[in-house]
């Protein structure tokens, strides 16, 4: 089991969250929006089980909910879907917002693309994308 | 009038992170226009902006227009480098008119490492998450204001005695 002190694991998410830091660790850990500490000897740890959660509450909290709406909705999901949510955190980079394109393809599917594609491979995304789901909509 | 309550009555001595929690309770027989609240730190904390987005001017002041029992104010604490204190006061002052209101409130400080004692008042934390806002402890601009009362000098001049003899009052 990997485990971390809240120091660690607030320079490990500053990679992608350069707001969080440790006194937000601490904090979010005493106002229980992590799960408690894991014990590792005599010893309380954070695991990759509080990481998860982190990145899951950064992500969520940049589309604009309360905390007490985050606590809420990741109290219903498992560690996997939160882990998933935390994948996301990239998409809510400002530089990727400014930078990148996103367009809908269909209901169901969001295409991301950075300005160093090209329109041709862009139209051919879009269009190989599109036939695919055409496909999938058949009988 | 007010109740005032920290998130966390033992802080850590430092890369530590608290609220305060300010709540009009009662407006007294007499409708408030604007209030001013002016917060004082012990040395070594630091406060954000105001959670709420009230305006606040160059000295520090929160201005709150109309507030009415309900209102509050939530204002984020900090600690940066190990301070040298196991504990201090915080001084709220505020003003509207002729009414004026001072609350302290006490607040211990702690090593980081011990997690026990970092207990949290569960009505404060509640009210924080259900602000929209990400990141506390994020960079935000900090004051750090102690207040200084006014000094009053008596001191005689040589028109004193004329002054009192001939001033009118209008």
């Amino acid at each position: 089991m990997k485990t971390y002190t809240a120091q660690q694991l607030s320079e490990l998410l500053q990679q992608e969250a350069p707001d969080m830091n440790l006194r937000t660790v601490r904090y979010y850990t005493q106002i229980g929006l992590l799960p408690p500490l894991d014990l590792f000897g005599n010893k309380r740890v954070y695991t990759d089980k509080h990481l998860h959660y982190l990145r899951a509450i950064v992500t969520l909290s940049k589309t604009g909910e309360t905390l007490a709406a985050i606590q809420d909705k990741l109290a219903r999901l498992t560690i996997e879907q939160i882990e998933k949510i935390g994948d996301k955190l990239a998409l809510y980079r400002s530089e990727h917002v400014l930078e990148n394109e996103t367009l809908q393809v269909s209901k169901d599917v969001l295409l991301t693309i950075s300005p160093r594609v090209s329109d041709e491979l862009k139209e051919r995304m879009i269009h190989t994308l599109t036939q695919m789901l055409k496909g999938e909509q058949r009988p | 009038m007010i109740l005032a309550k920290l998130a966390k009555p033992v802080m850590e001595k430092s890369e530590g992170l608290n609220h305060l929690w300010i709540r009009f309770v009662s407006s007294g027989d007499e409708p408030i226009e604007t209030v001013r609240v002016r917060i004082s730190m012990p040395q070594g904390v630091y406060r954000s902006i105001n959670l709420n987005g009230y305006p606040e001017n160059g000295a520090g002041e929160i201005m709150m227009e109309r507030p009415t029992p309900g209102t509050d104010l939530l204002i984020e604490l900090r600690t940066h480098e190990e301070i040298n204190a196991d504990s201090g006061e915080i001084f709220i002052y505020m003003e509207s008119g002729d009414m004026k209101i001072t609350r302290s409130l006490s607040i211990d400080f702690g090593d980081g490492d011990d997690d026990e004692k970092f207990e949290v008042d569960r009505e404060v934390v509640e009210r924080l998450k259900e602000l929209r806002i990400f990141g506390f402890g994020a960079n935000q601009a900090e004051y750090e204001f102690t207040y200084i009362p006014p000094v009053r000098f008596d001191k005689p001049n040589e028109y004193a005695e004329l002054e009192k003899k001939y001033r009118i009052d209008f």
